[in-house]
C-alpha cells in the first residue's frame, strides 16, 4: 500500500505530540493513581492552597473584567470609526503588556509597592511616614491581585475591542434611525456580538491566573500567598523532595483550570457559530456618527490610547538613570553576559522548533480538514498544551522521563522541549488562518500558465505565508525569553538563563541589579511583540496567539 | 384599514432642502430639492458622487456644513436620528442578527414607545404586515437563515411599519438579480401606498428608476461641486 504524504506528515506531528504532551501526561497520570491514599489528595494544607489559588483568581478576573470591558468596548468604538494611526496604536498598546514577563512585571510591582519602593518613598515624603496598609501592600494577595489586573485589563479589552470592531457601523445607523439611544443600541446590537469574546477573555484570564507562576512565587512572599503553582513548585524544588505533594497539587491544578478552559471552547465555539450565521467576522469599516465627525473621534481615539498606555505605566518605572547605570555597570555585565546568551539561545532553539512543529501541525490538520472528525480530535488535541500549566506538564517530563533526566544536573533540552511543547499551539493559532484561506484557484491559474508546483508555491503562496511565520517565530521568542517555569524546573547552576537570574536577585535584595536585568528583559520581549503587534494589523497576530 | 386611518391623523409632511452643503473628501455635495407627500423620488448617480452621504444626512446620521432640511414645518437639520421620524433601508439591509425576525420588525415600536398600542397590537399588527409579504412562517426565524431578497422585504417592513415621515432607500436592489429586483420593486410600490410619505431612492439601476420612482433628482458635476436639483 503506497502511503500518502498527508498520513506521513500527521504521523510526524502525532509523534511529536506523543512525545512533548501525551506520554508526560500519562506518566503524571500514571503518578497520581499510585499515591493510593485518597486522604492524600484531601490534606487539608492542599486543599486551602487551592483555596488561595481560586480567591485571588476570582478576584484578579472579576476586576480586570469589570475595568476591560468598557475600555474595550470604547476603544474598539473609537477604531471602527477613527481607524486611523491613533487606533492602531491603541491596539499596540493594549498587546503590548503581553510581551512583559511575569518576572519583569513582579520586579516592577515589587519596586514600586516594596518597603523600599517608589510609592513608600512618596507618603514618606509627602506625609512624613507610611501608612500601614502601604507598607503590608506588597508580598500580600492584595499586590498579587493587583499585578493580575494590570496585566490582563489590556488582554480583556482587547478581545472586546476587537469584537466591537466586528459590529457593522451600518447597524447602530439602522438602529439610531429605529429610534434606539446608546442603551438598547448597546443591549441589542453590541453586546450579542460581543459577549461570547467577552466571556471566552474571562475565561483566559482565570486560567491564567490560576497557573500564574512567577508574579505569585515574588510578589505572593511565600506562605502569605501561596497559590497549588507555587506549592508545586517548592515540593520539587526547594527543601525536601516531595514528588508526591507536587502530582497531588497538579491534580487541584489540573481540575481548577480545566473550568475556565471549558468555558473557552464553549465561548470560542459560539462567537464562531454566531460570526458563521451572521457573515461577520471581520472589520467592519468605517463609518461616522451622527453628530460627532471624525475629529471628536480622533479625540475620543486619543484619550483610548492614553488609557492603554496607563496600563503600561508601572512597568516604565523601572527605566531610571539609576537603572541604566547599574546595567551598564561592568561587573553587571558580565555576570549576565551569560545568562543572556542562554536565554537568547533557549529563545531561538524554542521560536524555531515551535514554528516547525506548529507548521507540521498546521498541514496536518489541512490534510485532514475534510474528515471531520479527525480534524476536530487533532485540532483539540494539538491545542490541548495551551490549556496546560508549564509547571504540571514539565512535571510530567520530569516523572516520565526520570530514567534519561535528571533535573537537579539542569537540561537545556529539558527546557526547550518543554517551551516548545507550550508554545507550539501558538505557532499553530497564527498559521491556521493562512492554511484555510489557500488560494487554490490561484495555485491552478499559476499550473496552467505552466509555473511547477514549487515555483506556484514561492510566488503564489509563499507571500501570504511569510507574515504569520514571522510573527509566529517573533512572539514564541519574545515569549520564551522571558518564561520563568520552565527553566525554574530544570536549571543547574551551570543552566541560569536571564529569567532566574533576576529571581535570584530579587531573593536576595539585590533590587537594583533585578531591576536592572528586568529592563533589559522587558525591552527585549516587548520590543519583539510590539514590532510584531503593529505591523501585523493592530495585535491580531498577538490575539491569535494567545486566544 | 388601520394603516389609512392612522396616515389620515399623521401630520402630511413634505420634504424640503434648502442650500444644504457638505464638504465630502475632495468635493463638496449641494443639495437643494423639494418632495411632495406620496411622491417617489429617484436619484442616479456613479458610486462615491454623494449620494449615500446626503442620506446620512437627511437621516441625521451626518450633519451638514450648511442649509436646512424640513419635514413640514419642522427643522429637522439638527435633530438626532433617533427624533426625526426617518425611515432609512440599507443597501446591507442592516438587519440585527441578535433578533428574531419579529423582533426586527417591531424594534422601532419598541424604541419609540408605542404610544398606547400594546406589544400585543403591535406584534399583530407586523404579523399582518410579514403576511403581506408572504413572511409570516418566518415570523420567529433568525434573520441569519433568510434568503437576500426575503432579508430585503424585512428591512422593507421594519422601515415603514412603525410609520415613518420620510423613508429613504440606499441601493436597495444592488445585490439581487433581476426576475427578484422586479417583484420587489412591485412590493415596495405596494407597502409605499400603504403609507404614502415623501420617499428618495438612490440607486445607479434605471430599471429601479423606472419601476419604483414617480419622479427624478439629478446630480450635477461643477468643478469640484457635486449639485443636486429636481429634473426639469
Amino acid at each position: 500500500m503506497k502511503l500518502r504524504p498527508g498520513w506521513l506528515l500527521v504521523g510526524i506531528a502525532a509523534s511529536f505530540w506523543f512525545f512533548l504532551v501525551a506520554y508526560p501526561l500519562a506518566a503524571l497520570a500514571l503518578r497520581m493513581g499510585s499515591i493510593g491514599s485518597v486522604a492524600a489528595y484531601f490534606d487539608p494544607e492542599i486543599l486551602g492552597i487551592a483555596a488561595m489559588t481560586l480567591e485571588q483568581a476570582v478576584w484578579s478576573t472579576v476586576i480586570s473584567c469589570l475595568i476591560g470591558l468598557p475600555l474595550g468596548l470604547w476603544i474598539g468604538a473609537v477604531t471602527s470609526r477613527e481607524g486611523g494611526r491613533v487606533a492602531r496604536l491603541s491596539f499596540t498598546l493594549l498587546s503590548l503588556p503581553y510581551g512583559v514577563p511575569t518576572v519583569v512585571a513582579a520586579t516592577v510591582w515589587v519596586s514600586l509597592l516594596g518597603r523600599s519602593g517608589v510609592i513608600q518613598q512618596l507618603f514618606i515624603s509627602l506625609l512624613g511616614f507610611s501608612p500601614e496598609w502601604i507598607r503590608s501592600f506588597a508580598y500580600s494577595l492584595k499586590a498579587v491581585v493587583l499585578a493580575h489586573v494590570f496585566y490582563n485589563v489590556p488582554w480583556v479589552a482587547l478581545l472586546v475591542a476587537q469584537a466591537r470592531m466586528s459590529v457593522p457601523p451600518v447597524q447602530l445607523a439602522a438602529a439610531e434611525t429605529l429610534g434606539a439611544g446608546l442603551c438598547s443600541r448597546t443591549r441589542f446590537i453590541i453586546w450579542p456580538q460581543v459577549k461570547w469574546a467577552f466571556a471566552s477573555a474571562a475565561a483566559q484570564v482565570m486560567a491564567l491566573c490560576v497557573m500564574s507562576f512567577a508574579l505569585v512565587l515574588i510578589l505572593g512572599g511565600g506562605p502569605p500567598v501561596q497559590t497549588l503553582e507555587t506549592a508545586l513548585y517548592a515540593r520539587i524544588r526547594y527543601g525536601a523532595l516531595d514528588v508526591s505533594g507536587a502530582v497531588v497539587c497538579a491534580f487541584w491544578e489540573l481540575i481548577i483550570a480545566m473550568l475556565p478552559w471549558l468555558l473557552i471552547l464553549l465561548a470560542q465555539s459560539r462567537q464562531a457559530n454566531y460570526s458563521l450565521k451572521t457573515g461577520q467576522t471581520g472589520h467592519a469599516g468605517l463609518s461616522p456618527e451622527p453628530g460627532r465627525e471624525l475629529g471628536q473621534w480622533r479625540i475620543s481615539g486619543v484619550l483610548g490610547a492614553i488609557t492603554a498606555f496607563f496600563f503600561l505605566i508601572p512597568y516604565f518605572t523601572i527605566f531610571g538613570i539609576d537603572t541604566l547605570k547599574t546595567l551598564f555597570n561592568f561587573e553587571v555585565l558580565l555576570q549576565i553576559s551569560r545568562p543572556l546568551q542562554l536565554s537568547m539561545l533557549i529563545a531561538v532553539l524554542t521560536s524555531l522548533g515551535a514554528v516547525l512543529l506548529g507548521l507540521l501541525c498546521v498541514v496536518a490538520a489541512g490534510f485532514l480538514r475534510f474528515r471531520p472528525l479527525f480534524s476536530t480530535m487533532f485540532s483539540v488535541l494539538a491545542a490541548l498544551p495551551s490549556g496546560l500549566s508549564i509547571l504540571v506538564l514539565g512535571l510530567g517530563f520530569w516523572v516520565g522521563y526520570a530514567r534519561w533526566l535528571d533535573p537537579f544536573a539542569g537540561s537545556l533540552a529539558a527546557m526547550v522541549f518543554l517551551q516548545i511543547a507550550v508554545f507550539y499551539p501558538v505557532a499553530f493559532r497564527i498559521l491556521w488562518p493562512v492554511m484555510e484561506r489557500r488560494p487554490l484557484d490561484l495555485l491552478d491559474a499559476a499550473y496552467t500558465m505552466g509555473a511547477s508546483r514549487l515555483r506556484a508555491f514561492w510566488s503564489v503562496e509563499w507571500p501570504l505565508w511569510r507574515g504569520p511565520v514571522a510573527s509566529a517565530i517573533g512572539i514564541v521568542a519574545g515569549a520564551s525569553l522571558g518564561e520563568v517555569a520552565a527553566v525554574s524546573l530544570f536549571y543547574s547552576e551551570r543552566l541560569v538563563p536571564l529569567p532566574l537570574v533576576i529571581s535570584r536577585w530579587m531573593s536576595q535584595y539585590q533590587f537594583a541589579e533585578a531591576e536592572a536585568v528586568s529592563a533589559l528583559l522587558l525591552l527585549l520581549s516587548t520590543g519583539i511583540i510590539g514590532v510584531v503587534s503593529y505591523w501585523g494589523q493592530g495585535g491580531s497576530s498577538v490575539v491569535r496567539a494567545r486566544s | 384599514m388601520r394603516d389609512h386611518e392612522s396616515f389620515q391623523r399623521f401630520p402630511k409632511s413634505s420634504l424640503k432642502v434648502a442650500a444644504l452643503r457638505k464638504r465630502i473628501e475632495d468635493f463638496t455635495l449641494d443639495a437643494d430639492f423639494e418632495l411632495a407627500v406620496g411622491e417617489r423620488a429617484a436619484l442616479v448617480g456613479r458610486s462615491g458622487s454623494g449620494k449615500t452621504s446626503l442620506l446620512r444626512i437627511l437621516a441625521g446620521l451626518e450633519a451638514p456644513d450648511s442649509g436646512t432640511v424640513h419635514l413640514g414645518n419642522e427643522n429637522i437639520t439638527f435633530l438626532s436620528p433617533q427624533r426625526r421620524g426617518v425611515g432609512i433601508i440599507f443597501q446591507e439591509q442592516a438587519l440585527f442578527p441578535a433578533l428574531n425576525v419579529l423582533e426586527n420588525v417591531t424594534f422601532g415600536f419598541r424604541m419609540r414607545g408605542t404610544q398606547g398600542i400594546g406589544r400585543d397590537e403591535y406584534e399583530a399588527e407586523a404579523m399582518l404586515w410579514l403576511e403581506r409579504v408572504g413572511m409570516k412562517k418566518f415570523a420567529r426565524s433568525a434573520v441569519g437563515n433568510l434568503s437576500g431578497g426575503e432579508r430585503q422585504r424585512i428591512a422593507f417592513i421594519r422601515a415603514l411599519i412603525w410609520k415613518p415621515r420620510l423613508m429613504l432607500l440606499d441601493e436597495p436592489f444592488s445585490a439581487l438579480d433581476r426576475e427578484l429586483r422586479t417583484n420587489l420593486c412591485n412590493e415596495l410600490v405596494e407597502l409605499h401606498r400603504l403609507w404614502p410619505v415623501p420617499m428618495l431612492l438612490v440607486t445607479h439601476d434605471e430599471l429601479d428608476v423606472a419601476a419604483v420612482a414617480t419622479s427624478r433628482l439629478h446630480l450635477c458635476v461643477a468643478g469640484d461641486v457635486h449639485l443636486i436639483r429636481r429634473a426639469s
